[in-house]
């Protein structure tokens, strides 16, 4: 693997991506800033620290796990440009690293927008080490997450069951994981389930961040740093 | 002997099988600096599962593959292969002269020298006026040249093209083997496959018929010689005799002294191709 084959993929990668930027804008932008305008217009203040965390989560969980897994199963399976990356001197290790950073250059940004606008629009104050250690550890569950969506993208050979089984995955794992919600409300039972979801790790880790609470922070970073491994090696086993 | 550093791509006995399907058994190839090399079969031969060992996408049972002396894996990190894969489309929503810049830059080609190989590479296939053109905009045969463009440009030692020519117009074919012919003169080496016997017959230096092992290999004027036959078409009649040389000399007398109208075909590699592999039914 050479940084710079992986740098070059994800500069070219963003590039091809120019056409749908507005899609983009409305999903990872637009959306979170109208669902947490209409929170505050509501008004349950009790839980909008779930809903801020319930969104950093989604943006960079949800996102890089289904573009990263859809996107590599039509590189590789439904088209051959998988291939022609390959051959022509990327190794699966650059497409792979190369296919983080381009997610990385798209999240990142979008999550600091959306907290710096949520201070703006919600009133809500965060200093810039708050933001700065959320987005490290928003940077870390995009990275788990996409190598993740690698693996299942690359590894199942029916691009279409990737297409689908991408978009169901995330489901149970964002509503059965006090992502959006405090894990006391949930019944003993989907308490001990949520302990084995990643996204509820995800969601402390990002708490942790918000509220700068350095142990609750670590032992969601140390699950992450397993849940990394085994990302890791599902992809070198998938390649 | 041949130098080890004259032979490009070297293929020894080469396995391999998906499942219970065999699909290289024993293949042996060499492809040697400045060469065309074509390798010729019918459907499901295991021409595209050869070439996807020699760039390293699949990893042989057993045998051996080297590039320059080096693993595929080795030499690809040189940058020394360009490769157009079997059905190969581009990044649509790249322009043309981005989708050159970047698969050479993955192949390690020094930024300083890009934007002239990107020139270089656009205008032998020309496609000079369209760098600046979203692919997605162009034409089927179009997005086929932004292929082969970014195969050849800055001159790689090895170009692999897995059927280039597959589904475009005369016009661009002849683009493609013009390509070809210059990257040769340039000493590159290319290997091709095609089912265009004819398009094998004007470019190859050498040329192997293979059906999962190799079946035949040579020179498609030595191939050639496997037919011991000459094709006399008499165009009055629309009769057509294939005779050995001997006899042949015989007809055409007798065709002369008659003052018929009449035809000499030599047989084709297209000719060969048919002996060895059977007609449609039997090739597959």
């Amino acid at each position: 693997m050479r940084l710079g084959r992986a740098m070059v993929i994800s500069k070219y990668l963003l590039l091809s991506s120019r056409s749908w930027v507005y899609a983009a804008v409305s999903f990872t932008l637009i959306y979170p800033i109208l669902w947490l305008v209409l929170l505050r217009v509501v008004g349950n203040p009790q839980y909008l620290q779930y809903f801020m965390v319930g969104t950093v989560v989604n943006t960079s969980f949800l996102t890089p796990f289904v573009a990263t897994a859809q996107d590599m199963a039509h590189l590789r399976r439904a088209s051959t440009r998988y291939t022609v990356l390959f051959s022509n001197g990327a190794d699966h290790w650059d497409i792979a690293l190369g296919y983080v950073v381009y997610m990385l250059l798209f999240t990142l940004p979008s999550i600091a927008s959306t907290l710096l606008l949520l201070m703006v629009i919600l009133g809500v104050h965060y200093s810039v080490v708050q933001v700065v250690v959320t987005l490290m550890t928003a940077l870390v569950i995009v990275l788990s997450s996409s190598l993740l969506g690698y693996a299942l993208g690359i590894g199942v050979k029916n691009y279409r069951i990737t297409d689908q089984v991408s978009q169901v995955i995330p489901w149970p794992l964002l509503l059965l994981a006090p992502v959006y919600y405090p894990i006391t409300i949930l019944p003993q039972a989907l308490r001990l389930v949520s302990l084995a979801l990643p996204t509820t790790y995800m969601a402390l880790a990002i708490h942790g961040s918000l509220v700068l609470n350095p142990a609750e922070l670590f032992r969601a970073v140390s699950v992450f740093i397993i849940i990394c491994g085994c990302s890791c090696s599902l992809v070198f086993k998938s390649s | 002997m041949v130098k080890y550093k004259d032979v490009i791509v070297r293929v020894e006995c080469l396995w391999k099988r998906f499942g219970g399907v065999v699909a290289n058994e024993c293949v042996s190839v060499e492809a040697r600096e400045g060469e065309v090399v074509s390798i010729l079969g019918p459907n499901g031969a295991g021409k595209t599962t050869l070439l996807r060992q020699v760039y390293g996408e699949l990893r042989p049972d057993s045998g051996v593959v080297t590039v320059m002396g080096l693993s595929p894996r080795k030499a690809k990190e040189r940058g020394v292969m360009g490769v157009v894969p079997q059905e190969a489309t581009p990044f649509n929503l790249l322009k043309v002269r981005e989708h050159v810049e970047m698969l050479i830059r993955l192949r390690g080609v020094p930024r300083g020298a890009v934007r002239g190989c990107v020139d270089e590479a656009l205008e032998v296939v020309g496609l000079g006026e369209y760098g600046g053109r979203l692919i997605d905009d162009l034409s089927g045969g179009m997005k086929r040249l932004v292929l082969v463009a970014s195969a050849i440009a800055c001159r790689p030692r090895l170009i692999i093209l897995d059927e280039p020519t597959v589904g475009i117009d005369a016009q661009n074919r002849r683009s493609i083997w013009n390509v070809i012919r210059a990257a040769r003169d340039e000493g590159s080496t290319v290997i091709l496959t095609t089912h265009y016997i004819h398009e094998a017959e004007e470019l190859s230096d050498r040329v192997y018929l293979m059906n999962r092992r190799i079946i035949m290999e040579g020179s498609p004027s030595e191939l050639r010689k496997v037919l011991p036959w000459v094709e006399v078409r008499v165009d009055d009649t629309g009769e057509t005799f294939r005779v050995g040389w001997d006899e042949a000399v015989g007809i055409i007398d007798d065709l002369v002294r008659r003052r018929v109208r009449f035809e000499v075909r030599e047989p084709s590699l297209e000719d060969v191709f048919m002996k060895v592999f059977g007609g449609p039914h039997e090739a597959g």
